[in-house]
């Protein structure tokens, strides 16, 4: 019996706070966090198997990381070469001047995109 | 006390026996999701069933005054979960993103699950999948919610089983050093902080500490051993660092086992796991990139003695900071030993011979050394914490027995 009553607290805190993790850290989406709603909008409008391809501008490490996160498993992967009908761009853009020429350039779609203090970041598509 | 240890340890080896069902039945691309989650209850059900049968030997094993541990329980569990709340993030920390819950994503689609591999860069694909096996599980159970929240519920258990375990370990000794022990884990952001970050290496410390209490047990060795083989075998199904913790851990208690003939009930409690990793790591797993990329130059950085210098400012550091409570105890339990020219036990040896290997690890690294250690060193001296505490438990005396049975003392350790 007390073997059952260390247990259920154990449970109990578990659930209490997994629940509060829930509602504290609030899924919604907010200006900087990961452009979670965009990015999953997004994903339901790509085929399975769509592969990632980055701008020529760099794009930093940890924004690649998160978006691979982000539309797992629908990509293939980040280093995967093979081409499919449809491409997600993501570029990376330090000045606002070069946005509309990057965009000419690569004539494709805006699905979306974000500003903060520093960069651009533009998820579009086009197809090939 | 042993029901209630064997009961914890049962929970994270049944989570280990669900994440090998489920990966297995990923081989049959299939399978509908029903027959493997009713495969997987059936499994746990009688998993249950064999633990709570050899749990009825352990009926007189009481916990004493169950008020006061409840209520000490009560607020530990209070400070632990607002502390984890305040210092968890959204989504985890980077390897949460980057490796166990993307891999949980891919492992969570039964069709595509197998283009995890091809993100070998940052994206660790040989690591063995413990961790995002069960969190898949759990997802597609679920009806795929925020895998997230999963992660972090898996997280947060096993980040309260360490303390709870320990506490429960410690009760025999003395209630103050319980509750003592566990004020020290409410408190340690650090241990929080990674408890819930969404990375297996408290799952490892878990089965590491696991491991070393149950081959500590004085009766009932038979299961207990089999208990401490499942979790050396968790161990390995978990990390591949599991494989260094399991290596030593079977070198130190090898004499032991042998001469007890314990050997057994230890392979045969690894073997599942131990048989599906050998299976993920020859099929599907790419090679290493720490042990692919050795060659003459890695061989060479043995004797660069700056190497060894900057590792060393690093764990230092990593002690200072982020351990300091823990490095001040070390320190003392240390110079009593030197006091009086005691060898430390046989768990404070295993566990330092660990760290020495992590060390050598990060000599023939053949990433970028300060890049290696910023992003891990204190990770690894996590692993290894919650067994320097048993450790360091282990030189106050367990008091003598109730029910004193000639069996009882028949293995000093």
């Amino acid at each position: 019996m007390k073997v059952s009553y260390i247990i259920s607290i154990l449970v109990l805190a578990l659930i209490n706070c997994v629940y509060q993790y829930s509602i504290k850290k609030d899924f919604k989406p907010s200006e900087l966090d990961w452009y979670v709603n965009s990015v999953t909008d997004i994903v339901d409008v790509l085929p399975k198997g769509t592969n990632i391809e980055f701008s020529a501008i760099e794009v930093p490490l940890d924004i690649q990381t998160r978006i691979r996160y982000l539309l797992a498993p629908r990509l293939l992967s980040l280093n995967d070469k093979i081409v499919y009908d449809t491409v997600l761009t993501v570029a990376v853009l330090s000045k606002m001047d070069s946005l509309s020429e990057a965009l000419s350039e690569n004539g494709s779609t805006i699905l979306w995109q974000n500003q903060d203090s520093r960069h651009f970041y533009i998820l579009s598509t086009k197809n090939k | 006390m042993q029901r209630i240890t064997l009961y914890l340890f049962a929970s994270g080896i049944a989570a280990c026996l669900v994440s090998l069902v489920y990966f297995l039945s990923l081989q049959i691309t299939a399978l509908p999701f029903v027959v493997t989650a009713l495969f997987s209850i059936c499994s746990l059900l009688v998993f249950f069933w064999f633990i709570k049968k050899q749990a009825i030997q352990f009926r007189n094993d009481e916990l004493g005054m169950i008020l006061p541990i409840m209520v000490v329980l009560f607020i530990f569990l209070s400070t632990f979960t607002s502390n984890s709340i305040a210092l968890a993030e959204r989504y985890g920390e980077w390897d949460a993103w980057a490796i166990w819950n993307l891999q949980a994503k891919y492992l969570s689609d039964p069709l595509h699950w197998k283009k995890m591999l091809l993100n070998v860069k940052n994206g660790h694909p040989d690591y063995p999948l413990f961790v995002p096996s069960v969190i898949a599980f759990f997802n597609r159970l679920l009806g795929n919610v925020r895998i997230e929240v999963i992660s972090f519920a898996f997280s947060f258990w096993i980040a309260i089983l360490i303390p709870a375990v320990l506490f429960i370990q410690t009760l025999r000794k003395s209630l103050i050093l319980a509750i003592l022990l566990l004020w020290y884990f409410a408190s340690d952001t650090f241990y929080i902080t990674r408890g819930v970050s969404m990375y297996a290496d408290t799952t490892l410390a878990f089965f590491f500490l696991a491991a070393l209490i149950s081959v500590r047990q004085q009766e009932h060795k038979l299961l207990w051993h089999w208990v401490a083989g499942a979790c050396i075998g968790c161990c390995l199904w978990t990390k591949n660092e599991g494989m260094v913790l399991s290596l030593l851990f079977l070198v130190f208690y090898f004499k032991q086992f042998h001469q007890q003939r314990l050997l057994r009930p230890i392979v045969f409690g690894a073997a599942l796991p131990v048989i599906i990793l050998v299976f993920f790591k020859f099929v599907y797993a790419p090679a290493n990139d720490m042990v692919g990329g050795q060659n003459l130059q890695t061989f060479q950085q043995l004797f660069d003695f700056n190497r060894y210098k900057l590792i060393y400012s690093y764990f230092t550091d990593n002690f200072i900071h982020k351990f300091g409570t823990l490095r001040v105890v070390v320190l003392i339990y240390l110079g009593y030993h030197l006091l009086l020219r005691k060898i430390p036990n046989k768990q404070f040896l295993l566990v330092i011979t660990c760290l020495v290997a992590y060390f050598m690890v990060y000599v023939l690294s053949v990433q970028d050394l300060e890049w290696h250690l910023s992003t891990s060193a204190d990770r690894l001296l996590h692993q290894l914490m919650p067994a320097m505490v048993y450790a360091l438990l282990s030189l106050y005396p367990d008091p003598k027995p109730v029910i004193q049975t000639k069996q009882q003392w028949t293995m000093p350790d």
